[in-house]
């Protein structure tokens, strides 16, 4: 056993040591004791009133639970706003102990306080918290009764406390099954399902339901707090995601270009059947095979370095399975969502039927323009046919008549028809060799280069200027460079004889190339004498010509057939006194791809 | 060759050589010619002098034959009843004879020609033709 004097230095430490605020007031409210907890928090006490200290107030105060616990001995507890040492309002609770003295009587009163600023403001947040959650928030008795219910629930489904949660959400007098919270009920564990529901409006929601137990005593679960989020709008776009897909997939389906998409890693993720049909490739095999770069263009790989976005290709060629080139229409994207790669997309339109077409157009124009050329051969051929009858007919008659003028006359008629004859027949020889143009990768710009010089000498004698406007940034082209000679040799030569017809001075020939989309473009203008209609309308149509005996009229339509065979088309505009053009378009996507 | 001398003929022909050879072949006989190279200068001449007899080629600069023959043969014309021998190298198909046919055959009042020889042409062809056209 402690002596005495140890035991009240024990009391006193403890006293002094307690976390909690420790005073004994007397009756007067006067403090006669305080521990050091007490002394830090409130400061000085000695010779104070309770209420000097606790509320820094010069009265009692009027609801005192100091005072009742001196009438009745009822330990007490109260909240309080009290003043810290530093003047600083807190939360307290105060709990009064009587201390008896041996006769019964209650000298003093203990007062434990303790701050309960922290532990409100706590208790405070987590009301804020439950009543602006963005969900509904209740939780349910074990008869399916809301007891509390946050401002999310009472807004969208009324007041709700007191109400059975079946009459609430579901506006029905009986449970519903499966009802989450009566498993959670049952099993003690959480259960989640979809409810659909109406709102205080009449308004049908679908919302997900999570119901937990809140086991507050031992393993009797009292409550089930339940959490639901409304997903209307969730499903609503669901649905239309669903119909889009679907939508998205029947196009992909039914596109009659073939099309492929596949991720990063090359797995195919898209593969329709018009890319099935064209690659001979079928889909399963496709699909776990995956895409081989081999397959792809070229000009793709670009894109799949991440250098370009899209490459778009007017006419390119894939491999099919049995190894055939197959000439599509290519237009390949890189996918991206954000700033994130999905993967690659390729469209390609099978260009085999649009090239047999084109192959029957071009061997029917060509056909055509032979037909035109054969009539019009007979009739320049007729032409020097009658004019070799004439030159007989003097030659005859001057013999007869022993008229040697007549004979000189009709021996020049003869001479003159039969090197027309000759010229005639090798420039249709020339015209009439129905073969494919040999293709090579020709710069169409040093081509009129070199004609230029060529024909600067002649061109001077003449006095006609000739002028080359050249586009920098022409591309090379697959051309049948003599063929191209020929045409523009001859181009420029009409156009030098249209300057030297002319009655004006300073003569000029433009030699010009321009780029314009896909199509290469070459003219020739002059600023002679041009033409009038009636020559105009005949120009490309028959043996015609200008030139009396000098030419054959068969030129401009080798011309036109070199043209032709290139896939591209020959035009003309000219006004009489001003001048010719001559425009050669050449569509890039029709000219034959060199052997 | 009495009865020819006092007719007078008009040769149209663009091609020199061929227009020579008619004119040639023509004045032997003892016609006198005139010549024209194409339709306008022709249609002059012939508003001018009024010919007996016009040989005509179909496709030349210009007017064409075709449309010279037209514009003497249309039903108001004061020159429909002069004879016309058309001499011309188009074939029986093409798009020059074509659209001949189509003038004649379109507008019935158009007469035929008096003759119609397709080129190469012998000197007494040509004659033949013209005595037939002649005296019709």
């Amino acid at each position: 056993m402690m002596n005495r004097d140890l035991t009240n230095r024990f009391h006193t430490a403890v006293f002094h040591r307690l976390a909690g605020n420790v005073a004994v007031i007397d009756r007067d409210f006067k403090i006669v004791e305080a521990n050091q907890s007490f002394y830090e928090t409130f400061g000085d006490w000695e010779g104070k009133y309770c209420y000097n200290v606790y509320k820094r107030s010069n009265d009692p105060c009027d609801s005192c639970v100091a005072k009742l616990t001196f009438e009745d001995g009822q330990s007490r507890t109260k909240e309080e706003t009290c003043f810290g040492r530093n003047g600083q309002a807190g939360y307290y609770v105060v709990r009064t102990e009587a201390i008896q003295d041996e006769n019964g009587s209650i000298p003093y009163v203990i007062e434990f306080s303790e701050n309960l600023t922290e532990s409100n403001k706590l208790n405070r947040a987590f009301r804020v918290l439950f009543d602006r959650v963005p969900c509904y928030v209740q939780v349910l008795d074990r008869d399916l009764r809301v007891v509390l219910a946050n401002d999310k629930q009472r807004e969208t489904f009324g007041e709700s406390e007191g109400k059975f949660c079946y009459q609430l959400y579901k506006r029905r007098d009986s449970r519903c099954y499966p009802c989450p919270a009566l498993q959670a009920f049952q099993d003690g564990k959480i259960h989640s399902s979809e409810q659909v529901g109406f709102t205080k409006d009449g308004r049908q929601t679908v919302y997900a339901v999570t119901a937990a137990p809140l086991a507050l005593s031992g393993d009797e679960i009292g409550h089930v707090v339940e959490i639901s989020m409304d997903v209307t709008e969730v499903r609503s776009l669901e649905k239309q995601l669903r119909r889009a897909y679907a939508m998205e997939e029947s196009l992909i389906n039914n596109s009659t270009d073939g099309i492929i998409a596949f991720n990063s890693d090359f797995q195919v993720i898209i593969y329709n059947p018009a890319a099935e049909k064209i690659l001979q490739y079928p889909a399963g095999e496709a699909v776990s095979a995956g895409i081989s770069q081999e397959m792809l263009p070229v000009e793709f790989r670009s894109v799949l370095t991440g250098e370009q976005q899209s490459c778009r290709l007017v006419e390119a060629e894939l491999t099919s399975k049995n190894g055939e080139k197959i000439p599509v229409r290519f237009h390949g994207v890189h996918l991206m969502y954000n700033d994130g790669s999905l993967g690659w997309a390729v469209f390609f339109q099978d260009l085999r039927p649009l090239k047999e077409l084109e192959q029957q157009k071009l061997e029917a124009e060509r056909l055509s323009a032979v037909g035109e050329t054969v009539a019009g051969l007979a009739h320049s051929v007729k032409n020097v046919l009658q004019s070799l009858e004439g030159g007989m007919y003097a030659l005859r008659t001057g013999l007869e008549k022993k008229n040697e003028e007549r004979m000189m006359r009709g021996w020049k008629v003869v001479d003159k028809n039969f090197d027309k004859v000759s010229k005639l027949v090798k420039d249709f020889l020339g015209f009439s060799k129905g073969r494919l143009p040999e293709t090579e990768w020709t710069q169409p710009n040093d081509l009129i280069r070199d004609m230029i010089t060529l024909n600067e000498d002649a061109a001077k004698k003449s006095k006609v200027e000739l002028i080359a406007d050249l586009d920098p940034h022409l591309n090379p082209a697959p051309l049948d460079p003599h063929g191209l000679d020929s045409c523009l040799t001859n181009l420029l030569s009409n156009a030098i004889d249209a300057c030297q017809m002319s009655e004006k001075e300073g003569g000029r020939v433009v030699l010009r190339t321009r780029e314009e989309g896909d199509v290469l473009v070459i003219e020739v203008s002059d600023n002679g004498c041009g033409m009038d209609y009636e020559v105009k309308k005949r120009v490309f149509t028959t043996f015609f010509t200008t030139k009396g005996g000098g030419g054959t009229g068969l030129g401009l339509l080798t011309t036109r057939k070199i043209i032709q065979e290139h896939g591209g088309k020959i035009s003309m505009t000219s006004e009489p006194g001003r001048g010719t053009t001559f425009r050669i378009e050449l569509p890039r996507s029709r000219l034959p791809i060199p052997k | 060759m009495t009865d020819a001398a006092k007719k007078t003929i008009l040769v149209v022909e663009d091609e020199e050589d061929v227009r020579q050879f008619l004119v040639m072949a023509l004045e032997d006989a003892g016609y006198q010619v005139y010549a024209a190279e194409e339709g306008r200068q022709a249609l002059k001449f012939i508003q001018r002098e009024r010919p007996d007899l016009i040989t005509l080629d179909l496709i030349m600069p210009n007017k064409t034959g075709i449309s010279l023959y037209g514009d003497l043969r249309r039903s108001t014309s004061e020159f429909k009843d002069i004879p016309i021998i058309v001499i011309t190298g188009v074939d029986q198909r093409s798009k020059g004879i074509i659209s001949f046919r189509e003038l004649l055959e379109n507008k019935k009042s158009v007469a035929q020609p008096e003759a119609y020889l397709v080129k190469p042409i012998r000197a007494d062809e040509l004659l033949d033709a013209v005595r037939k056209a002649l005296n019709a």
